[in-house]
């Protein structure tokens, strides 16, 4: 009830002027609604968290789209967009514009500092996400994110199992963080944007020209087709997340930060590795779950601790031991209420439900101009 | 001693609650704050400045001051 009060004030209150978008918002804040009381009630935190992050990301896609063609009338960019500092910026370029902003003062990337979607509002939006969600924001609020989780749950089976698969791979996006932090510091520009960033794909890449930038354009989207959509499709992991990003590699580590963390209790665990097939960002391999930890990758998704035979999996805090939790099922509502994985779920919840609303009440709003006009763009 | 060990640790455990409650409440605050002009407030104190990009390749231009 705290939460759709909370929803409401801010889902509504922010688009009082524009009766549209409220009555979109309106919608999915009752889509929001049911998704959290299916939620609490059931208990199955990676489930509703999955349609609410596909949701998100489809959404985000139908929404960006159109209003850079609205914008700019391409979505393929170009020198002259670069030089008019017309490209949005996005929370995967901020590990690469640190070291050069400190340096030489200058925003390396092609945006302006206070626009909507420019750098000041984007950094104070990852820095509260960080506080707030920590490495959560990987699973709570990255709408790319949402994509890899959408395709892995698209297949009814696994058609790769992982059985045999090397976990020592999970590293590789921390390797490619060094190396595109470095890179970009060296070359001035946002390397991980024009060379690897798969997402350009359901965003916006420099207009194929020449040679070089139709080789750029072939990267992005062989990249976007193996690790977001067939990969996932076929082993039924976040294997773009899990195996690619660095940005997510970022997030561990400055996601420390906040205080939750997933813990395996020692008392309740039997080492079956039943999580360990099923952590859709890899970050549970035998030798972790040997230690009864979970690696510093994971994503607070909830997976883990949905599957778990045992409820040996928690989302807890630090510092607080896992017998200190007040966690009953039989207890008071008082009891019910009061636990870490509740508090982490409704704070997740109400920043993911905030900020996805611009984009799923938005594309709400265009599917139904396309349905009346033929198009998603507004005239 | 047990019961001093006692004391700290549920001690502890309140902080950690207290901080996950600031934490909720710190939400709506985040996004309340960038309609206050806070962002632009904040933005301003940092010494970052926009980049001048060359309209013929895109390129970053930084003159000899910023070198």
């Amino acid at each position: 009830m705290l939460l759709f009060l909370l929803l409401a004030f801010m889902l509504l209150g922010g688009n009082a002027n524009n009766p549209r978008m409220l009555a979109a918002s309106g919608v999915y804040l009752i889509f929001l609604t049911i998704l959290t009381y299916l939620l609490f009630r059931t208990g199955r935190i990676a489930r509703y968290r999955s349609i609410f992050f596909s949701t998100f990301a489809i959404g985000f896609v139908i929404s960006f789209i159109p209003q850079m063609l609205e914008m700019r009338g391409n979505i393929g960019l170009t020198a002259q967009d670069m030089a008019n500092l017309d490209v949005p910026l996005c929370h995967m370029t901020i590990p690469m514009l640190l070291i050069p902003g400190a340096v030489y003062g200058v925003l390396i990337f092609p945006t302006r500092l206070f626009s909507e979607l420019g750098f000041f509002p984007m950094l104070f939006l990852w820095l509260g996400a960080t506080v707030v969600l920590g490495k959560g924001w990987c699973s709570w609020g990255c709408f790319y994110g949402g994509l890899d989780e959408f395709f892995s749950k698209l297949s009814p089976k696994r058609r790769i199992s992982s059985k045999k698969f090397n976990y020592t791979w999970r590293f590789f996006p921390f390797a490619l963080l060094l190396v595109i932090v470095i890179w970009a510091f060296l070359a001035l520009e946002p390397v991980y944007c024009t060379w690897l960033c798969p997402f350009k794909a359901v965003t916006e890449y420099a207009k194929p020209v020449d040679w070089l930038t139709w080789l750029q354009t072939g990267i992005f989207i062989t990249i976007f087709l193996g690790l977001v959509v067939a990969l996932p499709l076929l082993m039924k992991r976040r294997t773009q997340c899990g195996l690619f990003c660095p940005i997510g590699a970022f997030q561990s580590v400055v996601g420390l930060v906040n205080p939750y963390r997933v813990r395996i209790d020692r008392e309740k665990c039997d080492q079956c590795g039943a999580c360990i097939g099923q952590c859709p960002t890899f970050s549970i391999t035998k030798e972790t779950l040997a230690k009864h930890k979970v690696s510093i990758t994971c994503a607070r998704c909830g997976r883990c601790m949905e599957i778990c035979p045992r409820n040996a999996v928690q989302l807890s805090l630090v510092g607080v031991p896992l017998k200190g939790h007040s966690a009953s099922t039989s207890g008071s509502l008082f009891k019910e209420v009061f636990r870490p994985d509740t508090f982490f779920v409704f704070g997740a919840l109400l920043f993911g439900g905030i900020f996805s609303n611009g984009f799923v009440a938005g594309s709400l709003l265009r599917i139904i101009n396309l349905i009346q006009t033929g198009s998603l763009v507004f005239q | 001693m047990e019961n001093k060990r006692k004391i700290s640790t549920r001690m502890r455990i309140t902080v950690m609650y207290l901080v996950a409650i600031l934490l909720i409440i710190l939400v709506p605050l985040i996004f309340i704050s960038f309609g206050s002009g806070i962002v632009q407030k904040l933005g301003k104190k940092i010494p970052i400045k926009e980049g001048t990009f060359d309209p013929e390749t895109g390129g970053l231009i930084l003159d000899k001051s910023e070198r």
